[in-house]
C-alpha cells in the first residue's frame, strides 16, 4: 500500500516537474520537485520510510529518463535514509532542517547523477557538478511547504485514530 | 509485514544496493529496453502531462497579465479600467503576432530545409536535474524516429531519444550524452559540441590545434556525422582555451534556449 502511495507521490512530482516547473523558473532555474517528498517522508517518518519513499520515487525517475537505471533509485534512497537520520526535530527547528536538507539533497543528488553520467561515458566537465545557487535555493524554499503538507496529513490521521479510540 | 532481524536486514540492504549497482552497470549508456520502458511510461502520462503543461502555460500567462494590471493600478488608478482593456488588447495582439512570427519562422525553416519534417509542440521539460531533455507531442505514429534531429527556427535543439506512439523525448544539446559535429562559421574549423549537463552550456573540442576560433564566433552543424543537415546554427562561442594536449576547446552557449521554444521541427529519418 505504502509503495503505491509513494509511487503516486512520485508520479505527481515528476509530472509537475516536467509540465509546470518550466513555466515558473527563477533566474532560469526550476526546483528539484521529486526530491521534496523524499525529504519530507524521511524527516517525518524516519530512515526506513525515507529509504522506501526514495527508492520508489527514484525508480520512477530512472524509468522516465530512459537512460541508466539504478542511479536515481540509489540516490533518492540514500537521500530518504539520510533525511530519516535527521528526523526528530520539532517546530521551527524542523522547518530549518527541512530547508537545509532539501538544499543539500538537491545539490548532492544532481552532482551524483552527473558523476554517474560521467562514469557511464558521458563527457561532462567537473564544473558541471556545482549546481546553480538559484536551483538549490528554489528547492530549499519549497521544502517547508511540502513538509507542512505531509505533516498536516499525518496529524489528521493521528487525530482520527485517537478520536476513534476514544469512541 | 514483520521486519526482518538486524543482521538479515543489513544483508538485504547490501544485496539491494549491489543489485541496483548491477542494474546501473548493465544499463549505464541506456539500452533499447530502458528506452522502450521510458517511451511506454511517457505515453501513459502524456495526456495528463499535456493538459498540465497547457494549464500551467495558461495560468502563467494570466499571472503575468494580473501582475501588469496591479502595476498599472498603482501608477494610474484613475485610468485603471481603460488601461487594463488597452493592455489586454495589446497583450492579445502581441501574443497573436508572436505566435504568427513563430509559426512563420517554423514554416520558413521547413521550406529552407527541403526535407520532410514533422512539426511538434513542446509539452514538457526534463524531470531530473542531471538529464537535459524535453518532451514533444508527436511520436512514432507521426513519423518521429529515435535519433532524428530536432530543430527550431533559431537552430538545433537536439535529437530524439525515446519514441512513444504519440510523444517523444528529445535529448537536448546540453545533455551530458549529447554530441554534435560543428564548424566555426568564420574560420571553418571543425569540432564536436558536447553537452555538459548544465542548462545552456556546451564544451566544443576542435580537431585541429591551429583552429582559429574566437569568442563570439557562430558554430553551425558540420554535417559530417550524417545526422544533422549542414549549416544549421548550434551555438555561439563564449571563451576559447588550449588544453595540455594542444587542442583548442571552447565554452559555448546553445543557439536555442529550450525553455523558450514552443514549436519544433523533427526531421523525418528512416530510423535507427
Amino acid at each position: 500500500m505504502r509503495i503505491a502511495v509513494y509511487a503516486a507521490m512520485g508520479l505527481v512530482a515528476l509530472l509537475l516537474q516536467a509540465a509546470v516547473v518550466p513555466h515558473a523558473l527563477v533566474f532560469g532555474q526550476g526546483p528539484a520537485l521529486p526530491i521534496l517528498p523524499v525529504v519530507a517522508v524521511g524527516l517525518l517518518y524516519g530512515t526506513s520510510e525515507g529509504a522506501w519513499a526514495g527508492g520508489v520515487i527514484g525508480a520512477l525517475t530512472d524509468l522516465f529518463l530512459g537512460g541508466a537505471w539504478g542511479v536515481g533509485t540509489l540516490l533518492y534512497m540514500a537521500t530518504g535514509y539520510a533525511c530519516g537520520r535527521l528526523a526528530g526535530a520539532r517546530g521551527g527547528g524542523r522547518l530549518l532542517v527541512a530547508v537545509a536538507a532539501a538544499g543539500v539533497a538537491a545539490a548532492v543528488v544532481r552532482a551524483a547523477g552527473i558523476a554517474a553520467l560521467r562514469a557511464g561515458g558521458g563527457h561532462v566537465s567537473l564544473s558541471a557538478l556545482v549546481p546553480s545557487p538559484a536551483y538549490v535555493a528554489y528547492t530549499a524554499v519549497l521544502a517547508p511547504f511540502v513538509l507542512a503538507l505531509f505533516d498536516g496529513r499525518a496529524t489528521g490521521r493521528r487525530r482520527r485514530r485517537e478520536r476513534a479510540a476514544r469512541l | 509485514m514483520e521486519r526482518p532481524p538486524g543482521p538479515l536486514r543489513t544483508v538485504l540492504v547490501v544485496l539491494c544496493i549491489v543489485a541496483l549497482l548491477g542494474v546501473y552497470v548493465a544499463t549505464r549508456r541506456g539500452t533499447a529496453a530502458t528506452r522502450r520502458v521510458a517511451a511506454a511510461a511517457a505515453q501513459a502520462v502524456a495526456p495528463a502531462q499535456t493538459a498540465l503543461w497547457r494549464a500551467a502555460a495558461w495560468v502563467a500567462g494570466d499571472v503575468a497579465y494580473v501582475q501588469s494590471l496591479v502595476h498599472a493600478e498603482r501608477e494610474v488608478a484613475r485610468l485603471k479600467a481603460e488601461l487594463a482593456q488597452a493592455r489586454f488588447a495589446v497583450l492579445r495582439e502581441r501574443a497573436a503576432v508572436s505566435q504568427d512570427r513563430t509559426l512563420r519562422a517554423v514554416l520558413h525553416l521547413r521550406q529552407d530545409l527541403a526535407m520532410p519534417t514533422v512539426a511538434a509542440e513542446v509539452v514538457g521539460l526534463s524531470p531530473a536535474s542531471w538529464w537535459e531533455s524535453l518532451t514533444i507531442d508527436r511520436g512514432g505514429a507521426d513519423g518521429v524516429t529515435a535519433g532524428a534531429p530536432v530543430l527550431a527556427p533559431g537552430g538545433v535543439v537536439g535529437r530524439v531519444w525515446t519514441v512513444a506512439p504519440h510523444t517523444a523525448a528529445v535529448m537536448l544539446l546540453a545533455n551530458g550524452e549529447s554530441g554534435v559535429g560543428v564548424m566555426d562559421a568564420r574560420s571553418g574549423a571543425l569540432g564536436v559540441a558536447l553537452g555538459d549537463s548544465v542548462p545552456q552550456r556546451l564544451t566544443v573540442d576542435f580537431f585541429s590545434p591551429t583552429a582559429a576560433v574566437r569568442a563570439g564566433d557562430e558554430l553551425v552543424t558540420s554535417g559530417l556525422g550524417g545526422v544533422f543537415p549542414r549549416g544549421l546554427p548550434v551555438a555561439r562561442v563564449d571563451a576559447v582555451s588550449q588544453g595540455p594536449t594542444g587542442l583548442v576547446s571552447a565554452a559555448a552557449t546553445p543557439a536555442v534556449d529550450p525553455t523558450t521554444v514552443s514549436t519544433v521541427l523533427v526531421v523525418e529519418t528512416p530510423g535507427p
